[in-house]
């Protein structure tokens, strides 16, 4: 058996995803509005949603009645639950049903929650034992990821004296986002290593940021009689998901090459 | 086969020990850990196997299992490697 070639096979469905999103991006990015992007918009969800399982199904087979098996599935199972999310905030906005589409945004964020704690457990059992600076590297970045959600979060609701809309649901999300952040950290435990943290917080980042802003324009718009696609916020949704993708892609990597 | 000679028995009882993980880990981890001894899966050596145990193997199935599953694993992995010595 030619191992080599066995571990490209092996991390073709996280090729993938990876590609999946670029080619999107691409997408998003050239049409920025109108209704291609909504059709690659919902598509993308689809997509990743069908490879997301795929994945999770594989590595129930491959890790199921092992210690790390549980932390894949947090991982997996947290990434699942943020794409059905996502779909299931979509069509409840399209459906004008406003309390469903909040509590499917609580329950994303929560996703998130264990989406990257899975992924944090996971780097912390495959053994890497990171230098100082890479340590100082990754606490930095989570510290600007906390700090920078906060602010991207209320921000805007500072600004233009919109507290109602702050109060309604984008503290909650940052609050949510921090509470993301200590858990990662604390799981960590200087644990990891920075080269494959580094896409994974700033992709985080990415997600939330692109959430907040597109949550708060099109609430905003909804509130001041006006409409507002938000795709361009979306994209960076999409941007985070992608450089995710490209850290689990890079530290599963890793592991493999460290063991086979 | 692609003009490959045979694993020999030694190698062969060792990957399915760590079957569990399935055949893509067990061929690999073990490919790697008696590479790293300047060995191959045709001619691998019991000492060889052995140290290869030790540097690379158990290591490497640590990072899928508990620690008391791994030190099961060892524990068979060495019985087998006694046997054929």
């Amino acid at each position: 058996m030619n191992a080599t070639l066995k571990e490209i096979l092996d991390d073709r469905v996280a090729q993938a995803i990876i590609a999946i999103n670029i080619i999107t991006s691409i997408i998003l990015l050239a049409g920025s509005k109108g209704a291609l992007t909504n059709v690659v918009s919902n598509l993308e969800g689809v997509l990743v949603l069908a490879v997301g399982s795929f994945f999770f199904y594989r590595n129930w087979k491959l890790y199921g009645n092992m210690t790390e098996g549980k932390v894949w599935m947090l991982f997996f199972g947290g990434m699942l639950l943020s794409m059905v999310g996502m779909i299931g905030t979509t069509i409840a906005e399209r459906a004008g049903i406003a309390a469903l589409s909040n509590s499917i945004v609580v329950l994303r964020s929560l996703a998130y929650v264990l989406f990257t704690s899975g992924f944090a457990l996971k780097i912390k059992f495959s053994g890497y034992r990171p230098s100082f600076n890479d340590t100082l590297i990754a606490a930095m970045f989570a510290a600007m990821y906390g700090l920078l959600v906060f602010t991207l979060a209320v921000g805007p609701g500072i600004i233009w004296g919109e507290f109602d809309i702050i109060i309604d649901s984008y503290a909650m999300l940052a609050v949510i986002e921090i509470f993301i952040l200590f858990v990662v950290v604390m799981i960590l435990q200087m644990d990891v290593s920075a080269r494959g943290w580094i896409p994974i917080a700033i992709g985080m980042f990415f997600i939330s940021v692109g959430d907040a802003l597109y949550n708060f324009f099109m609430d905003y718009a909804s509130t001041h009689g006006g409409t507002y696609d938000g795709h361009p916020y979306r994209l960076i949704w999409y941007y985070g998901l992608w450089l995710v993708s490209f850290g689990a892609y890079y530290l599963r990597k890793k592991h493999l090459e460290m063991i086979m | 086969m692609d003009g490959e000679t045979m694993p020999n028995d030694l190698f062969q009882s060792v990957v399915e020990h760590l079957g569990f993980l399935g055949d893509i880990f067990s061929v690999g981890i073990v490919k790697k850990g008696i590479s790293k001894q300047g060995a191959d899966p045709e001619s691998v050596t019991c000492p060889q196997m052995i140290e290869a145990l030790d540097d690379h193997i158990i290591p490497s199935v640590q990072s899928f299992v508990t620690p008391q599953k791994a030190d099961e694993v060892r524990r068979k992995i060495q019985k087998t490697i006694s046997r054929a010595s």
